[in-house]
């Protein structure tokens, strides 16, 4: 990465005469990858150092290079890529599962007062239940299965997704646009993040 | 964010508060008759789905055997620990890197990656490195408000208007006054934010900590129960889960956010 970044340095056109080193620091500074990656080259070197050095025993603190390693033999034994593409699925049926519940369920609550009035007490205290509390029955219910692991993911999306619509919709001035207006656009306009 | 302060509010509060709280209890009541009359109607055994009565006499057990206190009791201080350990750390760290320019450009990467893996992915090394027991799971704590509020330290302290700095610097304020008085006050309203959201990954790791590292608290409880297909003390388990963070939120947390933000002039965007 840092090698690329001192091969465009060399052609950048200069304005004033600065030095070598000065123009490759701020090009190195400017760039967006070495501002998110460059961070993790010193800290990566000191635990190379610090696990090289065995200040703590081997078994309990292994260096870059056993994970480095252990990371290329669970890639070629294909087991890395199964789990890889296991939780992937999961997490996808999750979101799909997730949106189709919590999007339509978000817009209901935020543009009727009933629903909202209804449900807001539960929805902030559903939230307050870590995902994680629901883990035992769900396992009690569905066992080690997708359905289960779905479950959960459904659950962590929903929950905030109902929040964060109905307080998007709120933020839409009324005293602006007018209350059907307002709906209107929050429903059409805005994204549902 | 551009909602309008509406007039005359303070006149009719006590009214709107008993409103508010009678639309607080409604749902919550209307979800335990629903519950009461589908597990009546459609008769689920107590191993998959417990009924209303069963979960208020797990309640009454275990209030009389002292067992809940033992578990919320060992949650609640594992809690404290880490949280006040995560404070007492972060916040001078966070603000440190907020302070140098360099050191924020250099941790930000870091600490927003270390946000995203904060709290459960720690928790075999936790155990690893500490054992099984107390110690893994105040890491785990600790861990989470750690890393959300040093990012959100030294968020705030880049926040701090420009001129407010240089009025302090040229005024020739030391360097620990400048601290004190000048970047940790500044930094607060994002403090508090970074508290809240770290506590909030705290107490979702602390329940996944003690499913797997102890023999107490709520999630071992949680744990515990499962093993013996006990739904009434799982849903208790699950209830009291929600409870405590609700009222350590809405209580304690979001009051202190708001203040802190509505003290330094902002407008507050919380619910």
């Amino acid at each position: 990465m840092a090698s690329t970044s001192v091969a465009t340095d060399t052609r950048s056109p200069t304005r004033q005469p600065r030095t070598f080193w000065r123009r490759l620091g701020t090009r190195l500074a400017t760039s967006r990858t070495v501002r998110t990656f460059g961070p993790f080259v010193p800290v990566v070197l000191i635990w190379w150092a610090v696990a090289e050095a065995e200040i703590f025993p081997p078994e309990f603190f292994v260096g870059p290079g056993t994970v480095l390693a252990e990371f290329g033999d669970l890639i070629t034994k294909g087991i890395l890529p199964a789990y890889l593409s296991d939780s992937i699925t999961r997490l996808w049926t999750g979101v799909v599962f997730g949106l189709l519940i919590g999007l339509p369920a978000g817009f209901l609550v935020a543009m009727s007062a009933w629903a909202r009035r209804l449900t807001w007490p539960l929805l902030l205290f559903f939230q307050a239940i870590a995902d994680i509390a629901w883990l035992p029955i769900v396992i009690v219910w569905f066992g080690f299965s997708l359905t289960a692991v779905t479950f959960v993911i459904v659950y962590t999306i929903v929950f905030p997704l109902v929040i964060s619509i109905v307080a998007g919709v709120e933020q839409v001035p009324r005293e602006l646009t007018g209350q059907r207006v307002a709906w209107a656009r929050a429903g059409s306009g805005s994204s549902p993040t | 964010m551009a909602s309008v302060v509406r007039p005359g509010r303070r006149g009719r509060q006590l009214p709107r508060r008993l409103g508010a709280a009678f639309w607080f209890v409604v749902p919550f009541a209307a979800l335990a008759v629903v519950w009461a009359v589908v597990v009546q109607v459609t008769g689920v055994p107590m191993r998959t789905f417990p009924q209303v009565t069963d979960v208020v006499r797990a309640f009454g057990d275990m209030w009389a055997s002292g067992e809940l206190f033992v578990h919320v009791g060992a949650s609640l201080r594992r809690v404290a620990f880490g949280a006040i350990a995560g404070v007492l750390t972060a916040v001078p760290f966070g603000i440190l890197l907020g302070a140098s320019r360099w050191a924020s450009v250099f941790f930000a990467p870091l600490l927003r990656f270390s946000v995203a893996l904060a709290g459960i992915a720690w928790i075999p090394l936790a155990t690893l490195w500490l054992g099984f027991g107390e110690r893994a799971v105040i890491f785990i704590v600790w861990n989470a408000v750690f890393f959300a509020l040093t990012y959100n330290a030294m968020l705030g302290v880049q926040r701090i208007p420009t001129q407010l700095l240089r009025a302090a610097r040229s005024m020739g304020t030391s360097r620990s006054r400048m601290f004190v008085e000048v970047l940790l006050p500044g930094s607060l309203p994002s403090i508090v934010t970074g508290l809240r959201v770290g506590l909030g990954y705290a107490w979702r790791g602390l329940v996944a900590a003690e499913i797997i590292a102890t023999s107490a608290g709520l999630g071992y409880s949680l744990f515990l129960a499962q093993k013996f297909f006990r739904t009434d003390i799982i849903i208790m388990g699950m209830i009291i889960i929600g409870l405590l963070w609700l009222v350590m939120d809405r209580a304690l947390l979001a009051p202190l956010e708001r203040r802190t933000i509505e003290r330094w002039g902002m407008k507050a965007v919380i619910s």
